[in-house]
């Protein structure tokens, strides 16, 4: 570590991240991005409930070279920290999830690659094999035909989004009129015949084409030889059924607030997941977290790794694959500095008992 | 564009302004074409219920906005009937199968595409030329109902004959005037009647004092028999005096006992009021606190909805109004008790915006949130709202 901020890459802070990329983006992405659904409440509670916690100092603890780095379904990663399988990242920046998953590689960690992004699974494993390496899908009927080919392309899990079966009321983005150009989730579209999600979600779900059930996505999980994470799980219920279906991690996660509004914030319900799953599987989180503080409280409550959506999003906006790998270096920055006031030598010994309730 | 074409409201309330009890006699009220009405919701462009509210603002004069805006006093039931909605999420239930909800139910046997009905605002022509015939024809063209104002700028049979599939509930208060009232809603068709039992006088409305604001009583009138059968209209002002007392529970009992009509009891904030309703006859029970313009302070609406379902125990239907402003607000009403909600700002704002579009447009925009949300919560149908979907927002502190 050194003494001053590594400052060559201009960026001293996540906040001129997120001001270089609204700068950067057109006002339509730029709501794209931010908005959530409905009246925003499930947005705005995300981040108020990281604001009810405290970390506690410890002084003279000793701690002077905490060990940030964790594992997650046996995936290295030199900080709990994976990027967010956000779709249309081609609107972001032109190279999208591939700038992503090169930040990711250069920062020793893990791309969630989404299924309704810009670049194939493929391509993404291909410009970046160590940081490609949790490919996202939606239980469809394509999901088949997707694992068969992620596995092909050498990831090592699947992340199965339950939460999104159609696009959330987002009014915001609504009022804006602003559709991404179909380019920039098709990805992974076919064109051999065979089912894509891209058809699910310009068709829309009906009882023709209902959305899956635990006991579909149990069994065409069952078929793949790949550990699959059940992304969007908010409530004790929904943990449970995923652990029932085969799950091998939950994911805790009200999609930024983009789907069901009012919903409850993320970190407020962590503790039931976790009590819920009772350490059989790990724990990921994502939605409302905005710094390595964020970070710290939420390993503290509970999650084995945390998810960037926004922010890795504003990294890509602002500076490609530099602002991506500088955000990630930002938050690891700020999470080691609280883990030596903390006295916290290690992820492991970030524990309820090193936060407190304001 | 002059303030007359962009408000052509103004021009209407130039030609009522001649004495009330003068006006309607055996001449059916001119009615403005709609030729030019836009024929599809899409057209009017609303892509969200923001966007209509802001429409209606920018229609509106200012003294007619904050007529409709304001509340009674402080102005605190108005925030707390919106504030009560934040306190309450909807615990999603992924990968539930749930394809296409069933928004359909029935209220009082009246068939209803969503739970959704528009209040008995009265003055209507302060918001748009057409009021509630242009209401009635959305609600109509939705599947769903109007309940029809006894103060409204149209009378009961001409809102009744623009769009008879909606006009199907109509509005009168507890009054000397109920009976002749009440004959007249049977004869024009009307299913049900709903009885406002929460305003014996408008409330104390600070905003409308504040801006002398004292809109033409033709609008209000279009009940006014004018053939010497009393009227609420004709008193203006408070709707009670010595001669005509503020009835209680019994006399409305013994009032509604001689129609043949279920009848509605809108403004029940309490368990008490709700089983003094049931006691006198009510068919449905409407959880109301008239949008926070009759009390100031009173408790929110969304607060009362359960101690009132607690009391009705599924007896009678529930409705609910003030404070819904989206289709999660519609859906939490349900879960919390409410067999259908109804839009009242809301469906003001629709009129004010864009007349009959506008209205159905807002009913649109409800119901396809509304859809969303049951999709991705899992609930099947709105009368199957699983136990445990909406819980108060847990802060997580320990």
């Amino acid at each position: 570590m050194t003494l001053f901020d590594p400052v060559d890459e201009g960026f001293a802070a996540l906040e001129e991240i997120r001001t270089a990329a609204l700068r950067a983006l057109s006002p339509e992405v730029a709501v794209y991005l931010e908005s959530g659904a409905g009246s925003e409440r499930t947005l705005r509670a995300n981040r108020e409930a990281f604001g009810r916690w405290t970390i506690t100092p410890q002084p003279m603890s000793g701690v002077s070279a905490p060990r940030t780095d964790a594992e997650l379904l046996g995936i290295p990663l030199s900080v709990p920290v994976l990027t967010a399988p956000f779709g249309a990242d081609g609107l972001f920046a032109a190279e999208g999830q591939l700038a992503v998953a090169r930040a990711n590689a250069a920062c020793g960690t893990a791309s969630i690659v989404p299924e309704v992004g810009t670049f194939s699974f493929e391509k993404v494993a291909g410009a970046a094999p160590a940081g490609a390496r949790i490919a996202q899908l939606h239980p469809y009927e394509s999901f088949g035909y997707a694992a068969k080919r992620i596995r092909a392309a050498g990831y090592s899990a699947l992340c199965v989004t339950v939460d999104c079966p159609m696009v959330g009321f987002r009014p915001r983005n609504k009022m804006i009129r602003f559709r991404p150009d179909y380019r920039t989730w098709s990805g992974n579209a076919t064109h051999d015949g065979t089912p894509s999600v891209n058809q699910m979600f310009r068709d829309g779900i009906s009882e023709q084409s209902p959305p899956w059930t635990w006991d579909q996505l149990a069994e065409a999980a069952a078929r793949q030889d790949l550990p699959w994470i059940a992304k969007g799980i908010l409530t004790r219920e929904a943990a449970l059924a995923a652990i029932q279906a085969g799950a091998s991690a939950i994911y805790v996660s009200n999609h930024g607030g983009r789907q069901v509004d009012p919903a409850p914030a993320s970190l407020d319900v962590l503790p039931e997941v976790a009590e819920a799953v009772g350490g059989r599987v790990p724990l990921l989180l994502d939605s409302g977290v905005r710094t390595g503080a964020d970070v710290f409280l939420a390993l503290a409550l509970g999650a084995d790794a945390v998810v960037i959506g926004r922010l890795a999003a504003y990294g890509l906006a602002a500076a490609g694959e530099t602002g991506v790998r500088r955000t990630i270096e930002l938050i690891t920055e700020e999470l080691r500095t609280l883990m030596i006031l903390a006295g916290a030598p290690d992820i492991a010994s970030i524990t309820k008992a090193a936060i407190a309730p304001r | 564009m002059t303030d007359g074409q962009r408000n052509p409201r103004r021009n209407r309330m130039l030609l009522l302004t001649i004495p009330s009890h003068t006006k309607h006699q055996g001449k059916p009220r001119k009615v403005p074409s709609v030729t030019n009405m836009p024929t599809h919701p899409r057209d009017t462009g609303f892509e969200a219920l923001e966007e209509i509210h802001a429409a209606a603002m920018r229609n509106l004069s200012p003294e007619v906005a904050d007529f409709l805006e304001t509340g009674a006093g402080t102005e605190q039931t108005l925030r707390a009937n919106q504030e009560a909605f934040g306190r309450w999420v909807i615990r999603p239930r992924p990968m539930s199968g749930v394809s296409v909800p069933r928004m359909s139910t029935t209220l009082l046997g009246i068939p209803l595409s969503v739970p959704v009905l528009t209040a008995p605002f009265g003055g209507d022509g302060l918001f748009g030329a057409e009021g509630h015939l242009a209401v009635a024809r959305a609600s109509a063209s939705c599947g769903t109902v109007s309940i029809v104002p006894e103060v409204g700028t149209f009378s009961f049979e001409q809102v009744r004959a623009a769009a008879p599939a909606a006009a199907r509930i109509a509005q009168v208060h507890p009054f000397e005037s109920f009976d002749s009232v009440a004959r007249r809603i049977r004869a024009a068709g009307y299913d049900a009647l709903c009885v406002t039992v929460d305003c014996a006088l408008p409330g104390f409305r600070v905003r409308n004092r504040v801006n002398r604001f004292t809109p033409d009583i033709g609008l209000f009138s279009g009940n006014v028999t004018g053939d010497g059968t009393p009227s609420v209209a004709d008193l203006g002002g408070p709707l009670f005096s010595d001669e005509h007392p503020a009835w209680d529970w019994e006399r409305l009992s013994e009032a509604t006992a001689m129609h043949g009509l279920p009848w509605i009891a809108k403004g029940i904030l309490t368990r008490k009021a709700a089983l003094a309703a049931l006691d006198a006859g009510a068919a449905a029970i409407y959880v109301s606190s008239h949008g926070g313009r009759q009390v100031d302070p009173a408790r929110a609406s969304l607060d009362a909805l359960p101690e009132v379902a607690r009391a009705v125990s599924g007896k009678v239907p529930v409705l609910l109004d003030s404070g819904v402003r989206s289709g999660a607000d519609v859906l939490l009403a349900l879960a919390l008790g409410a067999d259908a909600v109804v839009v009242g700002r809301l469906a003001a704002y629709g009129l004010a915006a864009a007349g009959e579009a506008g209205v159905r447009r807002t009913i649109e925009l409800l119901a396809e949130e509304l859809r969303a949300l049951m999709i991705l919560a899992g609930i099947p149908a709105v009368d199957q709202i699983p136990e445990g979907t909406v819980v108060e927002r847990t802060v997580m502190t320990k």
